[in-house]
């Protein structure tokens, strides 16, 4: 039977980050989460971007 | 969003809202970690009665006078896209009623508390919301008796246990 490497640890680690990321300032947090938004903004100009690539790549 | 929560707090000096909290996720990310959100949902309580959203006319236009745009269903306050809804139900009332008073980089504003955000995303009942509360459970940032208190003031109890295995840690 194959084996895996047991992951809990990194789970575990996760989980803490999780909660300290919880336990921030709010001030904080919003930054974050406006950070958040605009990577969502650049990682979505980036997919239009592709898409219009792959259409020209198919009409070409 | 600390000029964003200023405007606000002068609307209802300005008597143009009667009291107002911060809800949905911004208010989530309060109690959680951050998450990515479009807007700030502002749930307000309003002087007059109407069954539609008329209701928010006074709102929309007291800050379009000021220059703010609307955008879709936005309001763009200080370049925070803002929703404001107003209270819908006695369970959306009681959270505006019984938000907390906090300070956000000095400027006082109210939030809903987390008992009265999960039960309203339980009400909504989307998937978002149901991964949402599991958030809330998951890391303890909520207290069961409140919560319980409300859900059964609000009739929810049995949504809740009908619900419980999509989001129970």
């Amino acid at each position: 039977m194959k084996k895996y490497p047991d992951i809990s640890e990194i789970i575990k680690k996760k989980e803490k980050h999780r909660r300290s990321l919880a336990a921030l300032p709010f001030e904080e947090k919003i930054e974050m989460v406006f950070k958040l938004r605009e990577r969502r903004k650049f990682i979505k100009s980036g997919r239009a971007t592709s898409s219009s690539q792959k259409l020209k790549m198919k009409s070409a | 969003m600390k000029e964003t929560i200023k405007i606000i707090n002068q609307m209802v000096k300005d008597g143009v809202i009667q009291e107002y909290a911060i809800g949905g996720a911004i208010a989530a990310i309060y109690y959680l970690e951050p998450f990515d959100t479009a807007d700030l949902d502002i749930f307000v309580q309003v002087n007059a009665t109407a069954s539609d959203l008329m209701i928010l006319a006074p709102i929309y236009e007291y800050l379009t006078e000021q220059g703010y745009e609307v955008k879709g269903e936005f309001i763009y306050i200080e370049g925070i896209p803002v929703q404001f809804l107003p209270v819908f139900n006695p369970l959306t009332e009681e959270a505006v009623e019984k938000a907390q008073t906090i300070k956000y980089a000095r400027v006082t504003t109210r939030i809903m508390r987390p008992e009265h955000l999960v039960a309203i995303m339980l009400d909504t009942g989307r998937p978002k919301d149901y991964l949402r509360i599991s958030m809330f459970l998951e890391q303890g940032a909520l207290k069961m008796r409140s919560l319980n208190a409300v859900l059964k003031q609000h009739g929810l109890m049995k949504k809740w246990k009908d619900n419980e295995y999509r989001f129970k840690p």
